[in-house]
């Protein structure tokens, strides 16, 4: 990429700056200190790279708020592109366009730098007073190594950056130092692991308590369960002295039965003789009562009677028809008073047309359905026709009227109107009138634009006249000048001014003069023109006129109007007196078929209607009432007759008593039938429960005789009296077993159920008790202080244990994390040596790498660069990659070290050896070498070979000189032809 | 009338972790970190108490290191016996960081507690009223690693027992984020006829199937930065066929993560106003929180900013107003991660950067580490680094490179 020119928009001190590069030699830009030298190189830098934030404030120029710039450059391809960046726009990205209008972004310029920052360019392609000052100042130690590493990037970049990586390790860890961090961190480890090995013997004491308390529990449990029996004993021996009297009790009363025969008797089998023989006592009497009861109930059951079952049975049945005798009675009362009910209400209703129609004659008359509505129709009808007929009268009457005052007013209006003839002479006066105003208006007009044009023409011939007088007077000036300079072409100017003027004032005044002649004044106004209160008068006649006729059009219309709604009306009233003429038929036709209607007006017709109609259905439901009120008499009367038959069987006294008496006798007979059936099974039902009853006590009485001789069986005995002698041996003998149960009792409540008997038959006396008492009370003692010494010992242990629990775990716990935390720290300060290490490893490694593929072409090129620059007094830089040393080589094949040249020959070898970087680098991307006053600092001799030098790369290369020295600028000069090197000077 | 029982499902108690990653803080902040698997521990305590749950249990990693701290011990046990008044029952095993054979002794637990004290799969029945309302299996490792598919081993023991529930400290589906022990699929579990799969191992809280309930609880308190957000138990109720799951926050600590983007981040004084807005925006109020801060596309200024420590001094600052709240938060670590990207590398042809771009492939790492990681006195207290970790340093160590060569 070449840079053809720069066009900065703002840029520091920069403003609207262009600035032209010469893209095959060099651009020499010379300007003073702080003249902005260095700002450009900034600029290309931030239009290539961009730049950070705080360096574009730096930049951002005072006066103008605009930031950035276009670098025109030149690509590999030999395309030319614009790359255009402005701080603020695009958000700082670069526009790129390429000469073929094609527009590209940032990317596509990363692509073109190929991973370049503004970084590597300035190492690779940038030479500054600044690089070789820090050249000049690195350790002499290292400068086999910096010059090494210069060939690999440029500049001193990748030596600092190693220096840095070995500071950071150097920092952290070296194998045998003590001091640094790692090492520090290693020894505390050390020491947190001694403390923890120490900590240890908790976890054994710990253990060792625990296997103690175990121990200990067991031990206690042991004693506990020996003083446990020691005690039991105790206790039993004393419970054996309280019991020894009825042990001895026991163990003769015992002896006492067992002499006596064995009696098969209980007290329950004498108890349950005298049980039975007193219950047997009590089934006896029961049993005879109960015969007493079955001979009384049979007694009364013969003395019962009830009537045969079939009159029962009929006198229910007119039992049962009793509400139908009171329901009879109840209708024909009520179907009584309903008639005499309707009866009254057909007189009432019929009493207001009693003279007209009779209740009977209404029999004769036959109503069809609706003619209350048909006579209503009628009526309305007629009066409908009455109204309408009266109307059409008078509306007739209205009409006729109406059209009698159009009339009048039609007769009017002809009068005022005017003749045919009188309108015409009118209009005609008018017209006239009009035509001649309208001809004086345009005359009027005409004449005005006529005086304008004359004022125009006169103002023209008045400047005539001015130009003419100048123009004289010009040529009176031309002749002056003529006659005192004797110059001819005066003479012609003064007559060729005359000539004009003289023109000008002519025809100028020609025009004016013919015009004048033209104008006419205005002719006057006519006499015959009307006045405008005559021209008034006629129009108000004309118009008067034109009312006229417009009202007379306007009656006739109306007055049509009028007649064809006579003829309508009329029409209409004969139509209406039709219509009542066949109402009247109608009315005729009633009259005769109903003949009282004569009595009575047409509106009231219908009326009467109503209330035949109504009185008719009165009359059909009063007979229909009749003959229900028949047919229930008849009922009644059959059901009075059986009842007065049955009842006269039942009792002939009855015979002339009402019906309601006769069946309440029925009822009370019947009852009374029914009373004694209830009684009759009631007794039977008895009877058979006091037979089964005795029968019950007789086969319990034989029972009870049966266990009474069982009883005499078991106990081997014939009668009452033997058994009595048995049974008062058996209390003997069981006086005996009660006290053997007394002392039983005793014992038990001394010891248990079911030990009570271990000590009796053992022949267990006093003295023996009170040994065995004494035994063991001691051994209960001896147990009770071994317990005491037990709990004492797990108590102790259980304090230690709660104290490691408390204390020491936590202390253990604690020291465990702080081991684990800095154990993290080593690790983490050990990933960041780790880090350090890779880096500079890696580094190392590519370094060498790199030096293997391109040192031979490298330093092939520094040391053409550094012979040519040393005006061949070094022919050789000789590298040793392993050792990384490198030596120099005179022309008498004497080798050097770097650090034994001189300062000025040093920097020689650094800038050859870059320049060859910068040249490898640029056979893949052609970048310009840009110099800023590199060499200032040499002295002439080397100076001027190095300009030599950096003539010989641009031959190649695109090169940008930046200086500050007239010195330099003059050797360019002397070794350069003006079109290889573009000047640019800024102040 | 279907029978009932409500129990705490909880696993991975970690008791006394000692919270690796939290160098240089303040004592009282880290007193307060070391204590919070114990604080939290006593919450589930609590919480199983007013609860009035049957029974409480913990499926494995109950402690943090094999060797079973005896401050730890003790806590549970104490815990147990206070669980015991009330009495609630624990079946408890033993997963890949508290297995058996780690510890040199085991104390004495109350009656309450009920150990797997083996790696065979066995249960025991959980009695209430006299009946035997619920078979507990389990195993705990006795080994570091258990490789095998333990859920194959599970077999339902008494059909007529209204509930069977497994506990599994184990990987389901082989999630890559924790040690591969006991590894099964769901699947395995489904086979099997179990009402309730109560798992452990992995620390994020999650239910991987319904009816039967598989479910993961997390670990109770989160421990560093992946573990973030609320931690804690399951609070489950069975009645017949219906179960019910409740989750119980137990954490004391929450661990949260701020992501702070500095491309735009020129100044301190922007950083600051970024990372106060950022810790503002952190919702969880009722617990202190430990927050890791992360940025991201760092540029050379801000790394500028970053090595002459002004970063740090601001994040120190700031950590000393918010350590003295009432419930304090504080940014323990913050990472830095580059802008560099490799598209951007120098790809000019024989350029020595160029050969510095590509000779990160196959570095050789362990040999270069060796000075330090082969060093008698280091390596014994060096863990060796994971080929995870290699690759780390090597990105760290590219990016170091880079940007003081390119200032990148």
């Amino acid at each position: 990429m070449r840079f053809l020119h720069a066009h900065i928009y703002g840029f520091g001190k920069w403003l609207n700056k262009k600035i032209e590069l010469h893209e095959h030699g060099i651009t020499c830009i010379v300007g003073e200190n702080e003249s902005g030298k260095s700002t450009f190189q900034t600029f290309i830098s931030f239009v290539l790279f961009g730049l950070p934030p705080k360096e574009r404030e730096f930049y951002r120029p005072k006066t103008s708020g605009t930031l950035g710039g276009e670098l025109f450059v030149r690509l590999e391809t030999g395309e030319t592109a614009t790359i255009q960046r402005i701080d603020g726009q695009q958000n700082g990205a670069a526009m790129c366009t390429l000469s073929s209008g094609e527009e590209k972004d940032e990317q596509w310029l990363k692509q073109q730098l190929q991973g370049m920052t503004a970084e590597l360019f300035a190492s690779t392609f940038q030479f500054t007073t600044k690089d070789l000052y820090t050249f000049e100042h690195v350790q002499l130690d290292e400068l086999s190594e910096v010059l090494l590493n210069t060939s690999v990037a440029g500049a001193t970049l990748v030596h600092q950056v190693e220096k840095k990586l070995a500071k950071h390790m150097d920092e952290l860890f070296k194998p045998r130092a003590s001091v640094l961090v790692i090492n520090k961190q290693l020894s505390l480890m050390e020491s947190l692991q001694k403390q923890l090995q120490e900590h240890a013997h908790m976890t054994e004491e710990y253990q060792e308590l625990t296997e103690k308390i175990a121990a200990c529990k067991k031990d206690l449990q042991s004693v506990q369960k020996q003083l446990a029996t020691a005690k039991k004993n105790t206790i039993s021996w004393e419970q054996v002295e309280t019991a020894l009297p009825f042990i001895q009790q026991y163990e003769r009363a015992e002896e006492d039965y067992n002499a006596f025969q064995p009696i098969f008797l209980t007290v329950e089998d004498i108890e349950m003789l005298e049980t039975y023989e007193q219950e047997k006592k009590e089934a006896v009497s029961h049993a005879s009562f109960i015969q007493q009861n079955i001979d009384r109930y049979t007694d009364e059951l013969n003395t019962c009677t009830i009537e045969p079952a079939e009159i029962i049975t009929e006198g229910k049945v007119f039992l049962q028809e009793k509400d139908k005798w009171a329901y009879y009675e109840r209708v024909i009362d009520e179907l009584d008073r309903e008639k005499e009910q309707l009866h009254n209400h057909v007189q009432t209703k019929m009493s207001p047309y009693i003279q007209a129609v009779s209740v009977d004659d209404l029999r004769m008359i036959e109503l069809p359905p609706f003619i209350d509505k048909k006579w209503r129709t009628m009526a309305r009808e007629a009066e409908s026709l009455e109204v309408s007929r009266q109307r059409a009268t008078e509306i007739l009457k209205e009409a006729s009227k109406n059209i009698q005052s159009t009339e009048e007013q039609l007769s009017n209006a002809h009068n005022s109107m005017l003749t045919e003839e009188e309108y015409r002479k009118l209009k005609d006066v008018l017209y006239a009138d009009d035509q001649v105003k309208y001809r004086y208006m345009q005359k009027q007009s005409m004449i005005d634009q006529e005086q304008q044009h004359k004022k125009n023409t006169h103002a023209h011939y008045k400047q005539g006249k001015k130009v003419f007088a100048g123009l004289s007077g010009l040529a009176i000036v031309f002749v002056i000048i003529a006659w005192f300079s004797n110059i001819p072409w005066f003479y012609h100017g003064a007559i060729l001014s005359a000539v004009v003027g003289w023109m000008q004032w002519y025809f100028k005044r020609k025009d004016y003069m013919n015009y004048e002649q033209k104008v006419n004044p205005p002719s006057e106004t006519s006499d015959e023109v009307l006045d405008e209160t005559e021209r008034a008068h006629l129009q108000e006649k004309i118009d008067q006129h034109n009312r006229s006729m417009e009202g007379i059009d306007f009656l006739n219309e109306r007055r049509e109007e009028f007649q064809q709604l006579y003829t309508q009306r009329e029409s209409e009233l004969q139509h209406v007196l039709q219509a009542e003429e066949k109402v009247n038929k109608q009315i005729e036709e009633e009259l005769f078929t109903y003949p009282f209607l004569d009595k009575i007006e047409l509106p009231y017709w219908e009326e009467i209607g109503l209330v035949l109609r109504d009185v008719q259905s009165l009359r059909l439901q009063e007979e229909d009432i009749s003959e229900q009120l028949l047919n229930m008499k008849h009922a009644r009367n059959d059901l009075e007759q059986k009842i007065r038959a049955y009842a006269q069987n039942l009792d002939e006294n009855h015979a002339h008593e009402s019906i309601p008496m006769l069946l309440a006798h029925i009822d009370e007979y019947i009852h009374d039938d029914v009373k004694n059936r209830e009684r009759m099974e009631n007794l039977s039902h008895e009877q058979q429960e006091a037979l089964e009853r005795h029968k019950q006590q007789s086969k319990k009485i034989d029972h009870i005789s049966n266990e009474i001789n069982a009883i005499f069986q078991r106990a081997e005995v014939q009668t009452r009296e033997e058994f009595q002698r048995k049974y008062e041996t058996y209390i003997d003998q069981q006086e005996n077993v009660h006290q053997m149960n007394q002392a039983k009792e005793q014992l038990i409540a001394i010891f248990t159920p079911t030990t009570w008997n271990a000590y009796v038959h053992q022949d267990i006396d006093a003295h023996t008790v009170q040994y065995e008492q004494s035994s063991w009370s001691q051994k209960v003692s001896s147990y009770e202080k071994e317990l005491e010494d037990i709990r004492s010992s797990l108590a102790t242990s259980q304090a230690a244990m709660n104290h490691l629990e408390r204390k020491d775990s936590r202390s253990y716990s604690e020291q465990m994390h702080t081991f684990e935390r800095e154990q993290e720290v080593l690790q983490q300060l050990a990933k960041d040596w780790a880090t350090y290490q890779v880096a500079y490893s890696t580094l190392q490694q590519t370094k060498q790498t790199f030096m293997r593929k391109h040192v031979q072409s490298l330093f092939e090129k520094a040391t053409e660069h550094f012979s040519y620059i040393t005006n061949k007094r070094y022919k050789t830089i000789h590298t040793d990659l392993h050792k990384g040393e490198m030596t120099v080589i005179d022309d008498t094949n004497i080798p050097f070290s770097p650090i034994e040249l001189s300062k000025g020959t040093r920097d020689q070898l650094y800038i050859a050896i870059r320049l060859a970087m910068g040249q490898h680098t640029q056979e893949k991307m052609p970048f310009p070498f840009i110099f800023d006053d590199s060499f200032v600092h040499f002295d002439a001799n080397r100076t001027e070979r190095m300009i030599q030098l950096m003539l010989r790369v641009s031959m190649e290369q695109q090169v940008i000189v930046f200086t500050c020295k007239n010195e330099i600028e003059e050797i360019i000069q002397l070794h350069t032809k003006d079109n290889e090197v573009s000047w640019v000077r800024i102040q | 009338m279907n029978k009932r029982i409500s129990f705490i499902h909880a696993a991975d108690i970690h008791m006394d972790s000692p919270f690796k990653g939290l160098t240089h803080i303040p004592e009282e902040i880290i007193e307060d970190v070391q204590a919070s698997t114990f604080t939290a521990f006593d919450q589930l305590v609590r919480t199983a108490i007013a609860k009035q749950v049957d029974f409480v249990l913990l499926v494995g990693d109950v402690f943090d290191h094999a060797l079973h701290s005896l401050k730890a011990q003790v806590h549970v046990r104490n815990a147990c016996e206070t669980l015991q008044k009330h009495g609630i029952d624990v079946f408890m095993s033993f997963g890949n960081h508290d297995y058996l054979k780690g510890a040199p002794f085991q104390l004495t637990y109350p009656d309450n507690v009920y150990i797997f004290q083996s790696e065979e799969v066995t249960y025991f029945p959980f009695i209430k009223q006299g009946e035997t309302y619920a078979h507990i299996y389990g195993f705990s490792y006795e080994n570091q690693a258990v490789t095998t598919n333990k859920a194959l081993e599970y077999e339902k023991v008494a059909a007529e027992v209204p509930f069977h529930i497994a506990m599994l400290h184990g990987n389901a589906n082989q999630q890559t984020d924790h040690e591969p022990y006991a590894p099964f699929n769901i699947g395995d579990l489904l086979r099997k006829p179990f009402d309730y799969w109560a798992l452990g191992h992995v620390h994020t809280q999650s239910i991987l199937h319904e009816n039967p309930w598989i479910v993961y609880p997390g670990n109770i308190q989160g421990r560093h930065r992946r573990e973030t957000g609320a931690k804690g138990c399951y609070y489950v109720e069975m009645q017949g066929k219906e179960t019910s799951l409740e989750f119980i926050p137990l954490h004391s600590i929450a661990f949260e993560n701020i992501e702070i983007d500095a491309q735009d981040i020129e100044t301190i004084e922007e950083f600051e106003i970024e990372i106060k807005k950022q810790m503002e925006q952190l919702t969880d109020v009722q617990t202190p929180i430990m927050v890791h801060i992360t940025c991201e596309h760092v540029h050379a200024s801000f790394m500028d900013l970053y090595e002459q420590g002004y970063v740090q001094e601001c994040i120190d600052i700031l950590n000393h107003t918010y350590a003295h709240m009432p419930v304090w938060k504080y940014m323990y670590k913050l990472r830095i991660e580059s802008h560099h990207s490799l598209e951007s590398d120098v790809h000019i042809e024989d350029h020595f950067f160029t050969e510095l771009t590509t000779a990160w492939d196959d570095l050789p790492v362990e040999s270069m580490l060796e000075p330090l990681f082969n060093h008698p006195q280091a390596r014994k207290f060096l863990h060796p680094l994971t080929k995870e970790e290699q690759g780390t340093i090597t990105k760290r160590a590219r990016e170091e490179l880079t940007r003081a060569l390119m200032k990148k």
